[in-house]
């Protein structure tokens, strides 16, 4: 019984970090139709500008959390928007659509060659900034919840701004039909450096409080946003509340199975997960079915 | 490109018909044969270990590229577990030969039998899923090859590797020339070649139609998912191949050996190289691992950021890759002009000898629909697409269906070549009933179709734009097969993206005349035609009824078109017919006169 707690806290806990890179993706996908494979790179990056950033135990010269928190946040977010331009560029001459596969990957390992320079190539163990709660006769950090409510509040952050502002119901609008939002006007590139933008501020916002429940270690960072990518699928690409339920559902699974059976399944697991989820419901759980034009 | 000036020569010669190589793709055939044979040749010489083992390594990893730019390029499949297969060969061979005790030769055999399995594996969800999804779960597939090797450590020995001893294949033939290197370069070579003869057969055409556009090759009789898994498999030919060869080279296997980034490095060299030229993976291999890994090898540290720089800024530079890039720098120094010219398909046809007229005749004497179909309903979600629809379409006529947007005419083209399928309903063929048959079941009683908008390859010539369906049997008989191809060579210097919009329509039109069809579906023919171009079209459709007595049903906008071509009209709406019959008969009734308002041919 306390086994299956811990379980189910620490799989949600692990899988709202999935779900918000679901929601990251989701939000550059549906603005631009790109599948941004930098993002685990940039959730490494946050994770790295933490752990550089976060106050050590002795407090000399240290910044209080909410200013490494808002710091981290920056960051990221110029340098996904920075990212999110290098992408676009050559997408806006050459009539070869695909060009973002190449070059969000060789972002990737750009990202993280820079950073295996900055801290080598280990995990970081990052501080858990909230300390602890007992639950089931342990002590669970309240990373766990905090990294939770995050997922709900970025939801519903981005149904409110997508609603409420001119620039949200343009975004939303790109996620129609990119061709005609251009026809009516509304000029693409910058919102879709905006929705880079956004993705980053999620990721930044994702690696403080989530390095501490996954670990960041930089040759992992392509298992991060395949994993999300899952996460978005499973929930149907673009759907951010598919995103949403799906993620910890995701998380809870791994983490049940690799208690059972060890670590090493968890990758082999998750493959399982997409190739089932594609073969019955290719649409995602929330997904909606497009017809296809012949 | 195609530089051939055929077309002097036209009548008085038929091509050969077969040929491995198309004559334009032999320079850069022999050119990259030659690439590989001095990249090993020229170490060897000089008597430098260290280059002549990098070359060898890297004529492996092009042998797995090259397989991959069939898949890539050819038949359009996003595979990011190129490494994978070759990475599952590479390792059960080790097994094999350096744990279980087989003889290098048994062990190479089921190393190659592996990696098979785990190309098919690979290939498996190609069927259900397509473009970034399967890139998606191929990488998924990538990045757990490793962690299934340490899931079964007892068994794979994945924390030390395998060690496999050199065998009798790393002996001297003659000279310093070991049979390993001979072995590696003629499989190198060997690929290369592949990928030339498949570019220029009609099984790459094949590919390629089905890879681009899968309900356009089932309407052409094609298999998409066959072939989808057919390409797959020479691609893990290709990467089995270079495991079993990897193995022989370095003689030690590690899963670290074998991750997601050796797939990502193969795909790399395919798109950066040039996806869908035969240099291209040799360019691509020379600029993302010769270039990093050895070239560089003093600012080894570096390696990665070179790498993803070289990566983007190649892309920038030239988004067709490193190969596409050079061509097109050199084709506007050259400042020729690419061999143009038009297709007169309806010149063509009206060479016809009468024979075609009399069958059509002769049908019409019986009465005999070919084709009826009764009460199709469809429904998509909440829209009743087809709503008890029937429509019969006689033999040697031309039947248009008209009417407002989202009335179910193209639903109904669909149903009625198999693309969609209704829920209620029966389509009679030529008497039979094929309401089961699917679209390529469909194509093969005869019934050929084109789509809205041109379904046209702009690198392929005209000739190999027509000539991509499934090779037909009795094709040799037939009139219209020797017309085309008294037109072959003609059409095959013609570079298809030179052709105008309207020609490309004729071109879908002949490409399914080559299929001999009974029926053919157009789905708005006109559209983005020009009025000359309309007036030819019409008169294309003519020459087509006459000439091979098959009938037309096409959906149409142009209502002066329609009123001019088509011998019968059916007025679609609602997913049902209003009014069907003759030009002349129908005139008169008010559904018509208010959808043809304006139409001047309409008299009062």
């Amino acid at each position: 019984m306390d086994e299956a707690v811990i379980i189910l806290i620490r799989g949600i806990g692990s899988g709202a970090v999935y779900a918000l890179v679901a929601m990251s993706l989701n939000v550059i996908y549906n603005a631009t139709g790109v599948l941004n494979f930098a993002q685990g790179q940039l959730l490494v990056v946050a994770g790295v500008l933490t752990y550089l950033w976060y106050p050590d135990s002795s407090g000399a010269g240290s910044l209080p959390w909410i200013a490494v928190l808002l710091a981290v946040t920056l960051v990221v977010t110029l340098v996904s928007a920075l990212q999110g331009w290098l992408t676009l560029l050559p997408m806006r001459s050459g009539s070869d659509q695909h060009s973002w596969i190449i070059t969000t990957i060789a972002a990737s390992i750009v990202i993280g060659a820079v950073m295996v320079f900055v801290i080598g190539p280990r995990t970081l163990a990052l501080k858990n900034p909230f300390g602890f709660f007992p639950l089931a006769g342990t002590q669970m950090p309240y990373v766990y919840l905090a990294i939770s409510v995050l997922a709900v509040v970025v939801h519903v952050a981005l149904r409110w701004f997508q609603r409420r502002y001119l620039v949200g119901l343009a975004l939303n609008a790109l996620s129609q039909d990119l061709d005609a939002a251009k026809t009516a006007g509304i000029s693409t590139l910058p919102l879709q450096i905006l929705s880079f933008a956004i993705a980053g501020a999620i990721l930044g916002l994702t690696g403080y409080l989530g390095g501490h429940v996954i670990g960041i270690a930089e040759s992992s960072a392509l298992h991060y946003v395949i994993f999300g990518f899952i996460v978005a699928v499973v929930g149907g690409l673009g759907n951010n509340t598919g995103a949403l339920v799906a993620g910890p559902v995701f998380g809870v699974l791994l983490m049940f199975v690799s208690f059972q059976v060890g670590g090493s399944v968890e990758i082999p697991l998750a493959l399982a997960v997409i190739v089932v989820v594609l073969m019955l419901r290719p649409e995602g759980i929330f997904g909606r079915l497009h017809a296809r034009r012949v | 490109m195609a530089s051939r000036a055929t077309t002097e020569r036209v009548p008085t010669r038929v091509p050969r018909t077969r040929r491995l190589v198309r004559p334009e793709l032999k320079r850069e055939l022999w050119l990259s044969i030659a690439i590989v044979t001095l990249a090993v040749a020229v170490p060897l010489v000089s008597g430098s270990t260290y280059w002549l083992q990098a070359m060898l390594l890297a004529n492996v990893y092009l042998i797995a590229a090259s397989g991959l730019n069939i898949l890539r390029s050819q038949a359009e499949q996003m595979s990011f577990g190129q490494g994978a297969v070759l990475g599952v060969s590479a390792y059960t061979m080790a097994l094999a030969i350096g744990v279980w005790g087989f003889s290098p030769f048994n062990g190479a055999l089921l190393g190659f039998a592996a990696g098979m399995m785990a190309g098919l594996l690979m290939s498996l969800p190609s069927l259900r899923v397509q473009g970034y999804y399967l890139a998606l779960v191929t990488m998924a597939g990538a990045l757990a090859l490793p962690e299934v090797f340490f899931l079964f450590e007892d068994q794979t020995r994945a924390t030390t590797g395998v060690n496999v001893l050199p065998s009798g294949i790393n002996d001297i033939a003659f000279w310093r020339l070991d049979w390993l290197t001979i072995v590696i370069l003629a499989c190198s070579i060997g690929s290369l070649v592949l990928t030339g003869v498949v570019r220029s057969s009609r099984f790459g055409r094949q590919l390629r139609v089905a890879g681009a556009s899968p309900e356009a090759a089932a309407t052409l009789g094609l298999r998409p998912g066959r072939l989808r898994l057919l390409a797959f498999a020479l691609a893990s030919v290709c990467a089995s191949l270079a495991g079993v060869l990897y193995v022989l080279l370095i003689q030690y296997v590690a899963p670290g050996s074998f991750t997601l980034a050796l797939s990502i490095l193969l795909y790399f060299v395919v798109v950066i190289g040039g996806a869908g030229t035969i240099a291209g993976p040799i360019a691509g291999v020379v600029v993302l691992y010769i270039v990093p890994e050895v070239g560089l090898v003093s600012l080894l540290d570096y390696r990665l950021l070179i790498y993803g720089m070289i990566a983007y800024i190649v892309i920038f530079l030239m988004p067709d890759g490193v190969v596409g890039g050079l061509r097109r720098v050199a084709s506007s120094l050259r400042k020729k002009a690419e061999p143009g010219g038009g297709i007169a398909l309806a010149a063509l046809l009206m060479n016809a000898p009468p024979a075609g007229a009399r069958a059509q005749a002769g049908a019409r004497e019986t009465g005999a629909a070919l084709l009826k179909a009764e009460n199709l309903t469809a429904r998509f979600g909440r829209v009743q697409a087809l709503d008890g629809i029937s429509i019969e379409i006689g033999r040697g006529e031309i039947h248009a269906i008209v009417g407002p947007n989202g009335s179910g005419k193209t639903t109904l083209l669909n149903a009625l070549s198999g693309l969609v399928t209704v829920d209620q309903g029966t389509v009679w063929f030529d008497g039979e009933d094929i309401t089961p048959v699917n679209a390529g079941g469909r194509a093969a009683r005869g019934l050929a179709r084109t789509f809205q908008t041109p379904r046209v390859f702009g690198d392929m010539t005209v000739w190999e734009n027509v000539d991509c369906g499934p090779s037909r049997k009795r094709s040799s008989t037939d009139w219209i097969e020797k017309a085309l191809q008294g037109v072959r060579a003609q059409w095959d210097g013609i570079a298809a993206h030179t052709l105008p919009h309207g020609q490309r329509r004729s071109l879908e039109i002949a490409r399914a005349l080559h299929r001999a069809p009974t029926l053919l579906a157009l789905d708005e023919p006109a559209a983005g035609l020009s009025p000359a171009e309309r007036q030819e079209l019409s008169s294309l459709l003519r020459a087509v009824v006459a000439a091979t007595g098959a009938s037309v049903v096409m959906v149409e906008h142009d209502l002066e078109l329609v009123w001019n071509a088509a011998d019968f009209i059916s007025v679609v709406d609602a997913g049902k017919v209003l009014v069907t019959g003759r030009p002349a008969d129908i005139r008169h009734m008010p559904e018509i006169r208010q959808l043809f308002a304006g139409v001047t041919d309409v008299p009062g």
